[in-house]
């Protein structure tokens, strides 16, 4: 049985998934794992290859759960990139995206807002 | 991308170059999917008072057939600053595919014989540097263009340098990447000192030839 946490986290990526769907990208992986870090969402945009974190946050400041990506959030994003490309090396030469997808609930549970911030997470900024 | 590629224009140079900046960089790299060998960056500076006809046809190396390729590279080094800049396939395992890309960029652009003003990429940035990161820029930029082909005829050579040292993978023809041959040598002979460790395909030819004392794998940095 999944906790309060899980489901929340689960009913954000599907949420988030069929927004980036509806834009036009193309998931073509879901819930990448590597030990200590994970990566919600892999999606193919025109050409770039699209790594997304997906945030639900319920009763947040509106606009908060975008920014809650701390440092170690970010090294843990590129460390999951990493590996993904490593077991991925025909993907490796797309150019490389990290997007961040606010799922904004109510307090009550009802979908407020989805947020979607292209080129969220630059390797560069956090180093 | 449409069917239509967009032709590179020099639309962010002339931007640049209207504020002073005459030392504008284009940077663009070659090699991140292959399973060996280095990744390799380029950089190249187009300056406004040497400005020549064959700027117009400079485009993502990847829209280029060798020759034109090469005679581009040519015109580029013999008339321009230019850069290049190389990770190894042992800095590529040890800190990643990701920041040894930006190892090589940062040495191509250290390479030019002045230091730019600014710095054209393609989507990753370098911090040290004022910057301006262009989406698609391989396509779209004419100095990014340029980078592009030197990053890709660098990297060729050395691939081509490598076939007679190790010439059962082909590294002439694939340049390392993962080709139906390349694959089937790597079945067959495993892997070779510039294979990438931290590839899947490169450890999966580790496994299957029950190669225990593969070192633990490096902590990113």
């Amino acid at each position: 049985m999944p906790n309060e946490r899980q489901r929340l986290g689960g009913f954000g990526e599907r949420t988030a998934a069929a927004h980036l769907q509806a834009k036009g990208y193309r998931i073509i992986d879901r819930n990448f794992r590597v030990r200590e870090a994970e990566i919600d969402l892999v999606a193919i945009d025109g050409d770039a290859l699209v790594f997304v974190e997906v945030r639900t946050r319920r009763g947040a400041y509106p606009g908060m759960a975008a920014l809650s990506i701390t440092r170690g959030k970010a090294r843990k994003l590129l460390v999951a990139a990493e590996h993904y490309l490593e077991s991925h090396p025909d993907a490796a030469d797309m150019p490389l995206r990290i997007d961040v997808v606010a799922i904004e609930l109510e307090r009550d549970g009802t979908l407020r807002e989805v947020i979607h911030i292209e080129d969220a997470v630059r390797p560069d900024r956090m180093r | 991308m449409g069917l239509f590629r967009a032709v590179p224009t020099l639309n962010a140079e002339i931007a640049a170059w209207r504020r002073g900046w005459r030392h504008v960089a284009g940077v663009d790299e070659a090699g991140r999917g292959p399973l060996a060998g280095p990744v390799v960056a380029g950089a190249v500076i187009l300056e406004p008072q040497f400005a020549r006809t064959w700027w117009s046809q400079l485009r993502d190396s990847k829209l280029l057939t060798a020759g034109e390729r090469d005679r581009l590279a040519r015109a580029i080094r013999d008339e321009c600053a230019w850069g290049a800049g190389i990770a190894s396939h042992q800095q590529i395992d040890d800190l990643g595919l990701i920041v040894a890309t930006k190892l090589a960029m940062r040495q191509a652009v250290a390479a030019l014989p002045c230091r730019p003003d600014m710095l054209l990429i393609d989507a990753v940035s370098l911090p040290e540097y004022r910057h301006r990161a262009i989406i698609h820029g391989d396509a779209l930029c004419a100095s990014i263009a340029a980078g592009s082909i030197i990053a890709k005829v660098t990297r060729d050579a050395i691939m081509e340098g490598y076939h007679p040292q190790y010439p059962a993978y082909g590294f002439a023809q694939n340049r390392g990447y993962g080709t139906p041959d390349h694959m089937r040598a790597l079945g067959e002979h495993g892997p070779c000192a510039i294979h990438r460790r931290r590839f899947a395909p490169v450890r999966a030819a580790l496994d299957l030839r029950g190669a225990a004392e593969m070192e633990p794998e490096p902590a990113l940095a």
